[in-house]
């Protein structure tokens, strides 16, 4: 026997066990009850201590009870999250699950490569996620990147109004005249609620339109404008300069017949055309989120229990007739780090969260304890509304996990959410449900992002720099409107497309335009809104 | 001795006295206006009544700081960091600037060049980051007291301080055998009260105020201070691209009202401005020098 | 002088000093130690602006592209202009804003009654606690057109409103004179400790010599506290790039912004629109050089009075 063959033999031998035993042992993945998943939440300095912290809390206990893993919270500080969540991927120590409202952030990390495609995952480890999809597909379209994945955790949401127009509907009494429906209406209206002394108090005290903060921007709604002044024209995707010339010029009139603040421009949170509001020095008022702003309707009830306003369309201009900014029917707002450990917990986290349960336990406590179902299958408080804003007022972004469309529609229909509980809230009803009818209407166009910006591409590196000096052309139309003669609305034309230029517009052109031809038939574009099953019908 | 001239510079003191007293005025209106605005009701703020008085009187802003905030541990917490920093940031600030003071230092020039040029040039966040990971204190208040173990600016003016006492000091000192140490605990610190009462109050604020490093580095809420608090608090749809993202299901009822931002504000600022007047005593003309001459 | 005989006066010297610096020595290690490891270690990180920084790779592994961040920045037509603002707003603010705390001080140092004194001190250095969010809607409110106090006042007289905020000769002049008003008490504080430990004597001394109030400031208190001065004006050029975030941001407008756009709230808008590092980085770095060369020259300029850094 030649020893050294029977030596080598049993060598190989040896080797090849044990290497069938390493294999086995690498297939048997670690068990997914001994990981810990990492998750992001936003702190909003708005819990109670004796309720705990973000991170430690009675609903951290349930998390940590219900699911096979444990889960750690991430707490950050609600404006400051993405600037330290970068810092920590720097460090290579990103959380596991990441929820954040901003787009263009999740979009950037999933160009930086950061983010998990989740589509292997779903069947498996999220099924309540994967039932939702089945049902809407178009929000998943909302969430699918170029590469055809899912990279985000989809949600849905009714779609709700929030840029508003309020108009004085004493002031229109008084003067005898109509709600405006056209632009030229509005002037004159504005023109009246300026000049004619419409609270009959003898002073001249009073301003007909606000264009302060993103009065402005309402303002170059109603005549159709895109945020980035791009619009879908042909079949193709072009910058164009008229519609905000257009707009430019109505508000430069508005301004030289002294209808607006004139240090609209300093106003850099909108709270003094708010105040002139409510101290009835303002008829036509531009609100952020007006219709649902309760504290706004009591402040106004408070200061003029006699007075009265509503909510209008935005009137036509030539360009037609448009909705103003409402919420989006979905997108993503949360993603797996794709440098997890622990990929198959974080998506069944994620999973957890998107569970009607969860939700009902985070918006509405324990039954029996905290709510009851009424007989048409509402819940309702058992606590006062003190208590109930201090029990669940903190929870906000949790609940955000959930796809609100699931929910049945009568629990979060304006009826349930604003009738008995006061005279303001009755206004807010008001506001609310007429808000619905002339702001989400599908025969409008919604211009504001003529494709959901869910679809947008993201920019290269050299061409944000690009859209970080788009400012300064857009503060060339701004002082186009306050300069009176020295700056004509020509003159700033050319002074803007010159700037434009030399930016690097030209370039940023050019990409858009490469990108739409390759994209076209993949982009979800804004007015698909109104097809979508989570368009509410009034 | 200044009273034998009083009735000679009545004048002056007098104009000095007026012009100081309409200054403050000015200073003192903002600080009324948001102690007002704690104490008023919503509506009276948004309406833009409230100037330095409330209108329509009402604690129930800093009920809801206290019952819906975790504003006590908050407070607590800045209180802990402060008076834990400050005296770190003395101790180590005298082991410092008396050195670079001293004419025989070995390389005192060069040493005062590369603190100088620590204050122009850094590495940025990302590194500062890295290495306080690294080090393992992150979560911890060392993550706020090491890094920040000295400021740069107050070395240079406390040096500064220690230099211009004089010399004539030394020798006395030297002929009675005292060591250098010695010398720094019985002469020098003595007479450098009034630049160590400074810097106490530098640090304790900046120790108060501290915000990017705890954002950064302590990540148990539980310790957080309250400068973080109230500027989650205070921070609002400030920015355009943020307001066209409202925040889903955030009913603006649910906004923390102005008056409890106010709030807020009053309790995070009320502290350091109690500090000053305690230090005051040490900032006095000329006592504790002319004692030496004898 | 002859040295004696069989005593080498040198080495003498040699070994006193050395035996004087061993305290010093071990006084001074624990802040050597500290320099290197948290201010000179993190220096690597500027490395970031010659790099092509991604989060997803690190700071060790992001690919080196030289010069193109700085390229970038400079062929930006911003760019240039934004640091000129930077430069101007800065160094407007610090030439202004010297003097008054320097004013202050001495003002305060001449109170008599205690409890006025301290009264007025803290008063004085209550602004500096407030956020400029505060404080720049107060300023803004302060001169608006429609209703502003001032503007008030001046049609009262008779005059047309004047908007300040929105010319850039008066806005810089509000945005110099705003920051002034805020730190002037704080910024008094050094100079008031410096005050302290001028002697007495000195003060009767120049009495006696015949100066009255004015006389005695002059030549006693001033330059009692001139190495202080010129101590804070070196370290007064650190901050020449740095104009600050926040009070920019509350009080810049459309209008004025051609002269107030700074480098700080240029990063922040980049920032908005996605995340950059590196050009943050580089735009830090040419911050700091440009810091680096007021400094130098400061100093230069200081050691004609004796008192420099170093």
């Amino acid at each position: 026997m030649n020893m050294k063959r029977v030596g080598v033999t049993l060598l190989l031998l040896v080797i090849a066990t044990g290497f069938a035993f390493a294999t086995g042992a690498g297939e048997a993945a670690v068990s997914i009850e001994d990981v810990t998943v990492r998750a992001t939440i936003y702190d909003r300095g708005r819990i109670s201590e004796d309720l705990g912290t973000m991170s430690d809390n009675a609903f951290v206990d349930l998390v940590n009870e219900s699911l096979p893993f444990q889960v750690e919270y991430v707490v950050y500080p609600r404006w400051e999250q993405e600037e330290l969540l970068n810092a920590a991927f720097a460090a290579g120590d990103a959380p596991d699950y990441i929820f954040s409202y901003g787009a263009s952030y999740n979009k950037g990390k999933y160009a930086e490569g950061l983010t998990l495609a989740l589509d292997d995952y779903l069947e498996q480890y999220a099924p309540t996620t994967s039932e939702f999809v089945a049902q809407y597909p178009v929000l998943r379209d909302l969430v699918t990147m170029p590469d055809g994945n899912m990279h985000m955790f989809p949600i849905g949401q009714r779609i709700g109004p929030n840029w508003t127009l309020f108009v004085r509907t004493d002031w229109l009494d008084n003067l005898g005249m109509e709600i405006p429906t056209t632009v030229e209406e509005l002037y004159d209206v504005a023109y009246a609620f300026t000049y004619e002394d419409p609270d009959d108090n003898g002073e001249d005290d009073t301003l007909g339109i606000n264009l302060s903060w993103i009065g402005s921007l309402m303002v170059d709604i109603m005549f159709g404008r895109s945020e980035s002044d791009f619009y879908v024209e042909d079949d193709e995707y072009v910058l164009s300069w008229d519609r905000l010339e257009a707009s430019t010029e109505f508000k430069k009139q508005l301004y030289d017949a002294g209808l607006v603040d004139r240090d609209f421009l300093t106003d850099n949170n909108g709270n003094k055309a708010k105040q002139d509001f409510l101290t009835g020095r303002l008829g036509l008022y531009f609100a952020n989120n007006g219709v649902r702003d309760g504290n706004l309707h009591l402040a106004f009830l408070e200061n003029f229990p006699e007075g009265s306003f509503v909510p209008i369309a935005f009137p036509e201009s030539e360009f037609g007739e448009f909705n103003p900014i409402h919420d989006g029917p979905g997108g993503g707002r949360s993603f797996v780090n794709s440098q997890t450990d622990v990929p198959e917990a974080a998506v069944q986290y994620g999973d957890f969260m998107q569970q009607i349960d969860t939700y009902i336990y985070l918006t509405y406590g324990t039954e029996g304890e905290t709510f009851e179902l009424n007989s048409a299958g509402i819940p309702e408080f058992l606590v006062d509304s003190e208590e109930r804003t201090r029990l669940f007022g903190w929870t906000t972004d949790l609940r955000n996990h959930f796809p609100q469309i699931l929910l049945p529609q009568v629990w979060v229909s304006p009826e349930t959410r604003y009738l008995d509980r006061g005279p303001e809230w009755d206004m807010v009803y008001d506001s609310y449900t007429r808000g619905i009818e002339i702001y989400i209407d599908a025969d409008k166009e919604y211009a504001w992002t003529p494709i959901s910006p869910g679809s947008m591409p993201v920019l290269p590196n050299s061409l944000e720099l690009v859209t970080a000096s788009r400012q300064e052309v857009y503060d060339i139309w701004t002082r186009a409107i306050v300069s009176g003669d020295a700056l004509t609305i020509s003159e700033a034309r050319e002074q803007a497309d010159a700037m434009w230029s030399s930016i690097g517009g030209p370039q940023l052109e050019e990409f858009y335009a490469e990108w739409f031809e390759e994209n076209k038939d993949n982009v979800v574009f804004a007015q698909q809104w109104y097809n979508s099953p989570t368009y509410m019908d009034p | 001795m200044a009273t034998l001239h009083k009735n000679r510079y009545t004048g002056f003191f007098i104009t000095n006295g007026v012009l100081l007293f309409v200054g403050s005025i000015t200073m003192l209106a903002p600080v009324l206006h948001i102690i007002a605005q704690s104490f008023s009701s919503s509506t009276a703020i948004l309406s833009g009544q409230v100037t330095v008085f409330p209108i329509g009187f009402t604690t129930v802003a800093y009920r809801q700081l206290i019952a819906g905030t975790p504003v006590v541990r908050s407070f607590i917490n800045s209180v802990h960091i402060t008076i834990v920093g400050t005296a770190i940031n003395l101790f180590f600030s005298i082991l410092a600037a008396y050195p670079l003071s001293r004419p025989y230092f070995y390389g005192r020039r060069f040493f005062s060049l590369a603190l100088v040029f620590t204050m122009l040039f850094g590495g940025g966040l990302i590194p500062s980051f890295l290495l306080v990971r690294g080090l393992g204190l992150t979560n911890t208040y060392f993550s706020i007291w090491l890094p920040g173990l000295i400021s740069v600016y107050l070395i240079m003016i406390l040096r500064t301080y220690f230099e211009g006492i004089p010399k004539s000091l030394d020798e006395a000192s030297r002929i009675d055998g005292a060591t250098e140490t010695q010398l720094l605990l019985r002469v020098y610190l003595p007479l450098a009260v009034p630049a160590l009462a400074a810097l106490t109050l530098f640090y304790a604020v900046q120790n108060w105020n501290v915000f990017r490093q705890v954002l950064l580095y302590i990540s148990d809420s539980s310790k957080q201070n309250l400068n973080v608090l109230v500027r989650t608090l205070i921070r609002s749809q400030l920015v355009l691209e943020e307001a066209t993202q409202v925040d889903p299901g955030q009913e603006m009822e649910l906004t923390a009202p102005e008056s409890v931002r106010a709030a807020g504000i009053v309790v995070l600022v009320l502290p350091v401005m109690m500090i000053y007047p305690f230090l005051q005593k040490h900032f006095v003309k000329g006592v504790l020098l002319g004692s030496i001459k004898g | 002088m002859t040295a004696r005989v069989g005593i080498d006066h040198k080495a003498i010297h040699r070994r006193r000093r050395f035996r004087r610096n061993v305290p010093l020595m071990v006084m001074f290690a624990p802040v050597l130690i500290w320099l290197i490891l948290f201010k000179y270690v993190p220096m690597l990180g500027i490395s970031l602006a010659f790099k092509d920084f991604r989060l997803a790779l690190g700071v060790f592994d992001s690919p080196w592209v030289g010069l193109q961040n700085f390229q970038l920045l400079f062929t930006s037509p911003l760019l240039m202009g934004i640091v000129r603002n930077t430069l101007f707003l800065s160094i407007a603010s610090i030439a202004a804003g010297f003097s008054f705390p320097i004013l202050l001080a001495v003002m305060l140092n001449e109170v008599r009654q205690m409890g006025f004194k301290r009264t007025m001190q803290t008063v004085f250095y209550l602004p500096h606690f407030l956020n400029w969010v505060i404080i720049g809607g107060i300023v803004i409110s302060v001169f608006s057109i429609e209703n502003g106090p001032i503007n008030n006042f001046l049609v009262a007289l008779g005059f047309e409103p004047f908007p300040f905020m929105y010319r850039p000769t008066s806005w810089i002049t509000i945005f110099v004179g705003s920051g002034i008003w805020k730190g002037v008490g704080f910024g008094s504080i050094i100079y008031l400790a410096a005050m302290g430990t001028i002697d007495n004597q000195l003060y009767d001394a120049a009495e006696i010599d015949g100066a009255g109030k004015l006389g005695q400031i002059w030549h006693v208190t001033l330059p009692g506290i001139r190495p202080t001065i010129i101590i804070l004006l070196i370290l007064s050029m650190n901050n020449v790039m740095e104009v600050g975030f926040d009070q920019v941001f509350m009080l810049q407008n459309a209008i004025v912004r051609p002269v107030s756009e700074v480098i700080s709230t240029f990063s922040y808008r980049m920032a908005i629109s996605g995340q950059n590092y590196s050009i943050t980085t580089a735009l830090g770095l040419m911050e700091s050089t440009i810091g680096l060369v007021l400094v130098l020259a400061t100093n230069q300029f200081a050691k004609r009075f004796d008192s420099s850094l170093w």
